[in-house]
Parts: structure tokens; C-alpha cells; sequence
């Protein structure tokens, strides 16, 4: 694979991030590999606007529905970048790498979906602040076994 | 899955089945709200056993109403009672009984989980307060009601990294006076 960043991961190469409106600021972000992370925080904040178009493109259509989940926002050449957002417009956004065919998106929903769930248990610790970035080891064991499953 | 009588009247009961969310939050709403008022965690630790312990000498009451047990006869039999009957009734979980001293006068309440703390993080800046203190308070003022003067304290906790909670009784002495209950 002739890439300036190589990898064996057949998983997500970001981590997820989580945006909290209004601001539109990460609570959380990591990516592996280290390396190229300030390209990683372009992508995903170019994704925001994806996002937003998105949602205003479905409006009514999304409410009706009751989906959270975006799907594909665009592909790079390098990335695919998947969204999801909840009724609190709290987002989440994950990039896979390209190439990584093996992944489908019932896979990717479900990876959001235990997200959101990891999500919502930080917002019952009573000690979280809502808007604070995230430091709580759960949330990071939860990303590092969706990350690091390396075959 | 546990159920709360919420109101009752004319004969008719409602029953709320819940998952204890709103218990568990408002306790950690408590426990917040006291860290911002006294900003050290010893002073939280003091309050949170006074205020179980207001809710101890109270809840006696309820408890003996509806357990309908009879008085102990050793401190075993207070034991199981505790871990059994009561822990059950108003926690949902059984506690098991170990570590008896030699004397029979202190043992420890194992805990594999507990609700208060679900989904609770200690932040670092927090770390010698203890989370669920109330309940230290609410065993002690519950057992004064009972003529038995305990000592109850925390010895492990999940929130700090230890496996199991676990929470060591003693028995100090049988209360012979019979004043009124104090409050603290």
C-alpha cells in the first residue's frame, strides 16, 4: 500500500469525534495512528458542514423518520467520513479508511450506535459537565475495542 | 427492575416500575450539589453520613413495619438481617457476609455493585471523597433505633479502582438509655 501512513487496522483509522452544539466544539477526539492527526481534525471539521447540510437537506423528512444515522457524508480519496446526530444535535463523526471495504454500514450503525449509548452514560455521571471535553476511562476503553481490533 | 409505591389512597395503589435512573442521579445531584457547598472532601464525607444518618433513624421504622422481623438475638442475626432484608428491600441487591473478627462484633458487607454509583466517574480532584457515604449514616442511625451503637465505614470502593465495595461494621455497645432519637 504505497501510503504515506501505513496500518493493519481493519477499523475506523479516527476515532470518533462528538460535537456539542452550540458551539460546534469537540468533546472528544482520537485517532490512530498518531500521525497526520491535524489532517484528521480537517476532515472532521470540513464533515461538520456536511452534517448540517444534511440534516437541513432531510428537515422534515429526518424528523418524520426518526434516523439518526447519516451514513456516508463524503468520500475523500483518502477517507470515507460517516455521521450521526442525535434529537439533542449532539454529532458524532467517524472516518474509515478507504480502502477498508470490509466494513459495511450496518456495521458502522451499530458502532454509532454503541457511541451513543457510551454517550449517554457519561451524561449520567454526575460529575460531567455537560460541554466539558471527556476524560473518563469507560469511554475511552469502549473506543480503544471498537479502534484496535486489528486482525 | 424494582417498584416504588408512589401514591396510595381510596384504596387504590400506584406502582411505579423503574430501573432506579432517577434515584441514582438525584443521589448524584446530591453529591454534586454538596462538593460545590463545601469545596473540601472531608466536609462532604461528614455531611453525607449526618444526612444518612437522619434518614437512618427514620427509616427504621418503615423497615420493621414491613419486614415484620423480630428483635436479633446476636449480632449475626443483625447481620443477615442487614444484608438479606433490608439491603434487598430498599437497594434491590444482597450483599454477602464475610471477614467476621474473632469476637463476632465486626464483619464487612461485600458488595459486587452498587446502584448509587452507576455511571459515576471520581474525577481525580475528588479522590478521598467517599461517593456513597449516606449509606454509612443510614446503617448507623437505623441501628441506634435498635439499642446497638455501630461503627460503619467504607473499606473498599469500585469508584477508587477496588474490585468489589466493601463496608465494615462493629459493633461497639448495646445502648441501655432510652432517649429520644437525636437528630445531627
Amino acid at each position: 500500500m504505497a501510503s504515506a501512513v501505513t496500518y493493519t487496522a481493519e477499523w475506523p483509522v479516527l476515532v470518533s469525534i462528538i460535537f456539542s452544539p452550540p458551539q460546534n466544539y469537540p468533546l472528544y477526539i482520537r485517532s490512530v495512528p498518531t500521525e497526520n492527526e491535524l489532517k484528521f481534525h480537517y476532515t472532521v471539521h470540513t464533515s461538520l458542514d456536511v452534517v448540517d447540510e444534511k440534516i437541513s437537506a432531510m428537515g422534515k423528512a429526518l424528523v418524520d423518520q426518526r434516523e439518526l444515522y447519516l451514513g456516508l457524508l463524503y468520500p475523500t480519496e483518502d477517507y470515507k467520513v460517516y455521521g450521526y446526530v442525535t434529537n439533542s444535535k449532539v454529532k458524532f463523526v467517524m472516518v474509515v479508511d478507504s480502502s477498508n471495504t470490509a466494513l459495511r454500514d450496518n456495521e458502522i450503525r451499530s458502532m454509532f450506535r454503541k457511541l451513543h449509548n457510551s454517550y449517554t452514560d457519561i451524561m449520567c455521571n454526575p460529575f460531567y459537565n455537560p460541554g466539558d471535553r471527556i476524560h473518563s476511562r469507560a469511554f475511552d476503553n469502549m473506543v480503544n475495542s471498537m479502534m484496535m481490533q486489528v486482525c | 427492575m424494582h417498584f416504588d409505591v408512589v401514591a396510595s389512597g381510596q384504596g387504590s395503589v400506584m406502582v411505579v416500575a423503574g430501573r432506579g435512573e432517577l434515584f441514582t442521579l438525584t443521589y448524584g445531584a446530591l453529591v454534586t450539589q454538596l462538593c460545590k457547598d463545601y469545596e473540601n472532601d472531608e466536609d462532604v464525607n461528614k455531611q453525607l453520613d449526618k444526612m444518612g444518618y437522619n434518614i437512618g433513624v427514620r427509616l427504621i421504622e418503615d423497615f420493621l413495619a414491613r419486614s415484620n422481623v423480630g428483635r436479633c438475638h446476636d449480632f449475626r442475626e443483625t447481620a443477615d438481617v442487614i444484608a438479606k432484608i433490608a439491603f434487598k428491600m430498599y437497594l434491590g441487591i444482597t450483599p454477602s457476609i464475610t471477614n467476621w473478627s474473632p469476637g463476632g462484633d465486626e464483619f464487612s458487607l461485600i458488595l459486587e455493585n452498587n446502584p448509587l454509583v452507576d455511571f459515576v466517574e471520581l474525577p481525580d480532584n475528588h479522590s478521598s471523597l467517599i461517593y456513597s457515604n449516606l449509606l454509612c449514616g443510614v446503617l448507623r442511625g437505623a441501628l441506634e433505633m435498635v439499642q446497638m451503637a455501630v461503627d460503619v465505614k467504607f473499606v473498599q470502593d469500585t469508584l477508587k479502582g477496588d474490585s468489589v465495595t466493601e463496608i465494615r461494621m462493629k459493633f461497639i455497645r448495646r445502648i441501655e438509655d432510652n432517649l429520644p432519637a437525636g437528630e445531627e
